[in-house]
């Protein structure tokens, strides 16, 4: 099987002026195409660290990080964006919804962003929603909406460009353990559909049936 | 793009209207400035414009309108024998003293002119009420100058020592740099000459003398048969009206505006005040949209987390800029409308042309755009780690 990711032995050091912070040690880890990893570790372990880096968000400062056969670590700062419009879709601890635009605006906005009309942008995002049993949410403010209907707009927002890979940090922390479950299974069923990769870094233990395998990582190392 | 930039920058609502606000102080302030400038541009000429004459002849020392030699009344019988001379009619323009009937002072200019003539009339006085002022010792002025004369239509003071009754009001005719514009019949201007001796010694004589080829005038309005051909007969004037000048409407309103534009430095007073506007203006449109990229430093982090590109920010928050330009120009522009309207019961023109609206709206935009800048740079230095944050 093809690999959605792969990363050769990655070294992250924060140049921090009192003390540099050794975030990552010598992680290598391969993603099969399809694949839902969960990437488990205690706080301050390097989950998020290792998603900025996989995402292209952050330069390691030694190792390479190849996505769909494209070194990114080779990008400069622009290419990296490109890429990662392209290809990669994140959903966030806090949902990051736009507060000032309703749930149909916030998932409309990722596909204007893509360069895609309003029009055909707007019926994309109206099926999705149908999909997701939320076409009530459509015209609401993110105020408007629950914890797990947010998540559930932030998932259509990560989803609704068809990217080659989801990148989750702590998706469910933010929520109650039904609705954590419930968002979870959405967006594996979601992805396996459309036949995206997924990577979710979380503690939470109960995300863990949905995955196909499970990393640990601690203190920087897997 | 569009509507979270609109929403955004909607979303708080009183510091938009403040930004709004200084948008409106700016470009209000910028056209009335322009248009303060356009209309005292526009009134320093505004006697030459009221007339219809292709040419004006003067002396040849000639400074600008006020400030010249008389020709002598003798020249008029020969520049109508010019050929393609059309019509030719004298004016009269000479400083006097007006005293009101309450010994009120004022300094003034008798314009003389026909008032049977066509080539000149005050404002849009019509020919029938013109010709009142065949009534002798009579007089017209402009309905702004009423405080400066203390006098009331129907009343009578004195020019020259001689009676003057004002007739009649015109409106907006007064060159708001000059002496009030006495607007007589020839007749009576030349009666109104002044001279010390009859200032003392009032004399009254029942009606002023038709004037005689020695009296003194101050121009010579001409209209041309052929306005295609007018600088051949500038010079064919001038051959025939020796120490004469001869200048085309145009030209006589250029040298005029120069000159009152070099003698009151106001075009660089006014574009001063207008620039600190300006300025003013794009510190607070661009604090204030610097704040806001601040304040949703996340959401942008995020649109940067998902890989929009750098077009797609600035994209944002020019068209928050824009909305502010667009939002600002409108009202300002009826505000100085306003301002204008008030203005002119008080007898200063404030005149925005098109042009002057047109303009100021591109100086908005701009204002507005490098207001901009600020933000921009801020956004595309937001960290897309801020979205995990
Ligand atoms: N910008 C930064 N500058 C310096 N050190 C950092 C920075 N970001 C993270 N670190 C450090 O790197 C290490 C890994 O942090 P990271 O956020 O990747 O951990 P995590 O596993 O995501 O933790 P959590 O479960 O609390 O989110 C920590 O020691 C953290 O203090
Ligand atoms: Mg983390």
């Amino acid at each position: 099987m093809r690999s959605a990711i792969a990363a050769h032995n990655i070294d992250m050091i924060y140049p921090n002026v009192v003390s540099p912070v050794h975030a990552l040690k010598d992680v290598s880890l391969e993603i099969a195409d399809g694949e839902i990893l969960l990437m488990m570790g205690p706080s301050g372990s390097g989950k998020t660290t290792l998603l900025f880096v996989l995402g292209g968000i952050l330069s390691p400062t030694r190792g390479r990080v190849v996505v769909r056969d494209v070194e990114i670590t080779n990008l400069d700062r622009r290419q990296k964006a490109r890429f990662r419009l392209k290809h990669l879709s994140f959903i966030f601890q806090g949902f990051n919804l736009f507060k000032a635009l309703t749930a149909r605006e916030n998932v409309e906005l990722v596909l204007h962003a893509r360069g895609m009309r309003a029009r055909p942008a707007r019926e994309r995002t109206q099926r999705l929603f149908e999909r997701l049993g939320m076409t009530r949410q459509l015209d609401r403010l993110p105020r408007d909406l629950s914890g797990g209907e947010k998540q559930r707009v932030a998932i259509a927002r990560a989803l609704v460009a068809e990217p080659d890979v989801v990148m989750a940090d702590e998706p469910t922390s933010a929520l109650d353990a039904e609705n954590g479950l419930a968002v979870t299974g959405l967006l594996r069923e979601l992805a396996r559909e459309r036949g995206a990769t997924v990577l979710i870094a979380s503690h939470d233990m109960r995300i863990a049936p949905f995955a196909n395998r499970i990393v640990q990582l601690n203190d920087g190392r897997l | 793009m569009v509507v979270l930039a609109r929403k955004n920058l909607f979303a708080d609502l009183p510091r938009f209207i403040v930004a709004l606000c200084a948008v409106i102080f700016a470009v209000t302030l910028l056209t009335v400035q322009t248009g303060i400038y356009n209309g005292f541009i526009r009134s320093t000429s505004l006697l030459i414009e009221e007339s219809t004459a292709d040419i004006w002849l003067a002396s040849k020392e000639m400074a600008f309108l006020e400030v010249t030699l008389p020709l002598t009344y003798a020249r008029l019988a020969q520049v109508r024998a010019v050929p393609g001379v059309a019509r030719a009619e004298p004016m009269i323009l000479r400083p006097a003293l007006w005293r009101g009937p309450h010994d009120t002072l004022n300094a003034g200019r008798v314009i003389g002119f026909d008032p049977n003539g066509v080539l000149f009339a005050p404002g849009s006085v019509g020919r029938a009420e013109l010709r009142q002022l065949s009534q002798p010792y009579t007089f017209f002025a402009d309905a702004s100058q009423l405080r400066a004369l203390g006098a009331r239509v129907g009343e009578a003071g004195s020019i020259g020592g001689y009676r003057a009754r004002l007739i009649q009001l015109t409106h907006g005719t007064q060159s708001i740099v000059s002496p009030t514009f006495l607007y007589t019949s020839l007749e009576t201007a030349n009666a109104y000459a002044p001279s010390a001796l009859s200032f003392l010694t009032p004399t009254n004589e029942a009606r002023p003398a038709p004037l005689t080829d020695s009296d003194s005038i101050t121009f010579i309005l001409v209209a041309a048969r052929d306005r295609n051909k007018l600088a051949r007969l500038k010079g064919a004037l001038e051959r025939a009206i020796p120490g004469s000048r001869a200048l085309t409407k145009q030209e006589m309103v250029a040298m005029t505006r120069s000159y009152w534009l070099q003698r009151t430095s106001i075009g660089f007073a006014l574009t001063l005040t207008a620039l600190l506007g300006l300025i003013v203006g794009a510190v607070v449109v661009g604090q204030i949209l610097y704040v806001s990229v601040s304040e949703h430093l996340k959401e942008y982090g995020t649109l940067r987390a998902i890989g929009a590109a750098d077009s797609f920010l600035y994209g944002v928050i020019m068209r928050q800029a824009v909305y502010m330009a667009v939002l600002g120009y409108v009202p300002s522009l009826i505000l100085s409308f306003l301002i204008a309207a008030i203005a002119a019961d008080r007898g200063v023109v404030i005149q925005i042309t098109a042009l002057t609206a047109g303009v100021v709206f591109v100086l908005t935009l701009a204002m507005c755009i490098i207001a901009a800048a600020f933000a921009m740079q801020r956004v595309v230095r937001v960290d897309p780690a801020v979205a995990f944050a």
